[in-house]
């Protein structure tokens, strides 16, 4: 049974121009020990999934879903203390910008004591205090820190982003969640940190059978690290399969221009030529086309796509398009 | 810290300087004809003997004006330090919510609540006060610092700790008359600081709720009131101390015409009968006193809150 179940999930937000449907329909499953990108442009909806998978909205946001359910809890009619429960145990979210989500007038080692909860604690209360500092020590050897006293000791202003985004991680993992969404958590990293977070992310995957939902615009961060993606585009899935399919056999021309956009070392470019990209930009939430999203943008685009295209379904690979790529030989052949 | 620090006291000693300077030049005996050196020589004579604490002698009193002042400055103090803590207990929760709730009807009401008791006049406050619950109910006394039949020994100056110096039967009936007569004056100073401390921290504390590490700790399943205790006061009240610090000078302002309309036997009221009196003397001994003080008061809030909030530290060794 998957682990996450959510279908059909809308999210409207009141603007001062209307309500704007950020995110429409949108289904995902994760299952137990899977790890699933969800990759889009910027505003294309997928931190909002976070967020309402989290609980954490504001009162301006509308969240409805057929089902949104964490194991066998509903996640759509829990009280605020069910909710805090969860968030505590089952699920743990770790953010972009990882120095600015750590409090910055309090010791990154103290933070690190509050993330682990009392329950777990063996023996008296008078061993406590020892316990956690113990306990905080070896949460950041996991996370790959050898010298976690002078860690420790330090405020998040005094530490590198890799090394913040480390403590974000050990915090998140001290109370041994189910679930670990990662919000864009390489965003604004060089490129040796960024790998040395992604590939922390798989070990704890692979150590603690942790689910990761990985949430991101950058093919690359997840080329060999997700069982599974999802491409979202203003607010819809637009395809979703195991990550060979979707890499490999692209069939939406969105994927197919986000891959072609990712600079490669083995495709014939003249010098100093552009990459592809699709013309235009992602629409404002307040003017999406009717149809198909990508309809104005795509260079498939033929009378169909005024009709918005249904998810269908081939062995397994998920797409909502009326002509996708790679299609026709793949059936003929 | 030891930068800043040292920072920090070479602003108290030269502001120190100027206001020696300033006082030296308007001396009605000081004679603008003097050769320069011999001009220094004599500033530097004025500087030394007020740090020793001579202040010169009264000339009404015919005492040193630097015991004159130590004997009526503990009265003010006293009520500055009760006004404060009052502002504390009062402030700093209905700052909180105010900025918690900022766009909230609470925290606009609590905004237009702060804009009109900050607009009235602070003398003119006591007196509905005085003429409805007081002189009706009785509840409080509204002039004096304790009852005239009571002797407290002068030791240290501050009413709540002489009465310690009195005979065990008579010290907690003179407690409570002392607790008693500045609850009024108390309530009333308090106003400045606490209209002061609210908006300050309510515009912070919207400032830090609008954090990431505020919206982090939400997903880690604390609940709103523990991250309020634990993250958002943690970090709003630090940067708005040295702030607080420098409404010290307006509060002893305040608190001097407060002394009058009280009968506050305070500095207040000392310093301007000075000045019905001509004393030159004692109006610049006691305005070197106060300017020293507020300054003195400021520099201390601000290496405290270096001390205790690293976000000041960095922002010095930004500096530095």
């Amino acid at each position: 049974m998957a682990l996450i179940d959510i279908r059909n999930l809308t999210i409207e937000i009141d603007t001062p121009t209307g309500t704007v449907k950020a995110v429409d329909k949108v289904s995902l499953t994760l299952a137990e020990g899977e790890i699933k990108a969800l990759v889009g442009e910027s505003g294309s909806g997928k931190s909002l999934i976070a967020k309402a998978l989290l609980g954490v909205t504001k009162p301006s946001w509308r969240v409805r879903a057929d089902r949104m359910r964490l194991g066998d809890q509903d996640l759509l009619s829990l009280s605020p203390s069910q909710r805090r429960k969860i968030l505590k145990n089952d699920i743990a979210m770790i953010f972009q910008e990882p120095s600015s989500c750590l409090d910055p007038s309090v010791e990154v080692g103290k933070q690190i004591e509050q993330a682990i909860p009392l329950s777990k604690v063996k023996g008296g209360f008078w061993r406590r205090f020892q316990w956690r500092k113990r306990q905080a020590e070896a949460l950041l050897h996991k996370v790959g820190i050898k010298d976690h006293r002078a860690v420790m000791q330090s405020f998040p202003y005094e530490l590198s982003d890799g090394l913040c985004q480390k403590v974000m991680i050990a915090m998140a993992i001290a109370s041994q969640p189910k679930v670990l969404v990662a919000d864009e958590p390489t965003t604004a990293m060089e490129a040796t940190t960024a790998n040395q977070i992604l590939r922390l992310l798989h070990k704890l995957n692979k150590l603690n059978n942790t689910a990761i939902l990985l949430i991101t615009h950058d093919l690359h961060t997840l080329a060999d690290l997700a069982d599974t993606i999802s491409v979202i585009y203003c607010g819809h899935i637009v395809e979703s399969g195991r990550y060979d399919q979707v890499l490999g056999q692209p069939y939406h021309p969105y994927t197919g221009a986000l891959l072609d956009a990712m600079p490669t070392h083995n495709r014939d470019l003249e010098k100093k030529a552009k990459l592809p990209t699709l013309p235009g930009a992602i629409p404002a939430l307040q003017h999406l086309p009717i149809g198909c999203r990508l309809g104005p943008r795509c260079p498939k685009a033929q009378r169909e796509c005024v009709v918005q295209p249904q998810l269908k379904k081939f062995k397994g690979h998920l797409y909502a398009c009326h002509h996708p790529n790679n299609f026709q030989q793949k059936e003929n052949g | 810290m030891l930068h800043y620090f040292i920072r920090r006291m070479n602003l108290l000693i030269i502001t120190f300087l100027v206001i020696n300077l300033i006082a030296f030049l308007f001396q009605p005996t000081h004679d603008a004809n003097l050769s320069p050196n011999l001009w220094l020589a004599e500033y530097w004579r004025f500087v030394g003997a007020n740090l020793r604490g001579d202040l010169g002698i009264s000339v009404v009193s015919g005492k040193p004006v630097a015991e004159e002042v130590l004997r009526y400055l503990p009265a003010t103090l006293e009520l500055c330090i009760v006004a404060f803590a009052i502002s504390f207990v009062v402030g700093v929760p209905i700052g909180t919510l105010a900025g918690v709730y900022q766009q909230r009807p609470l925290g606009k009401f609590i905004n237009a609540g702060t804009l009109i008791t900050q607009s009235i006049p602070v003398f003119w406050l006591p007196l509905p006060l005085m003429m409805s619950v007081v002189s009706l109910q009785g509840w409080f006394p509204i002039s004096g610092r304790y009852d005239l039949l009571l002797e407290i020994p002068q030791h240290t100056g501050f009413a709540m700790l002489d009465v310690f110096w009195l005979p065990e039967s008579q010290r907690w009936p003179a407690m409570y008359s002392v607790l008693s007569h500045i609850v009024l004056p108390g309530i009333v100073l308090s106003v400045i600081p606490t209209t002061e401390l609210v908006r300050h921290l309510t515009t912070s504390t919207a400032k830090v709720m609008e954090q990431n590490y505020v919206k982090a700790a939400a997903t880690m399943g604390k609940s709103k009131l523990s991250i309020v205790l634990r993250h958002v006061l943690h970090n709003a009240l630090p940067p708005i101390l040295p702030g607080l610090g420098l409404q010290f000078g307006s509060v002893l302002t305040a608190g001097m015409v407060l002394e009058m309309v009280f009968a506050w036997p305070g500095i207040g009221r000392w310093l301007i009968n000075s000045i019905y009196f001509e004393d030159y003397v004692a109006i610049q001994g006691g305005m070197l006193v106060i300017a020293t003080l507020v300054i003195t008061t400021f520099v201390v809030t601000d290496l405290f809150t270096a001390l205790i909030h690293p976000l000041r530290r960095r922002e010095v060794y930004a500096l530095r």
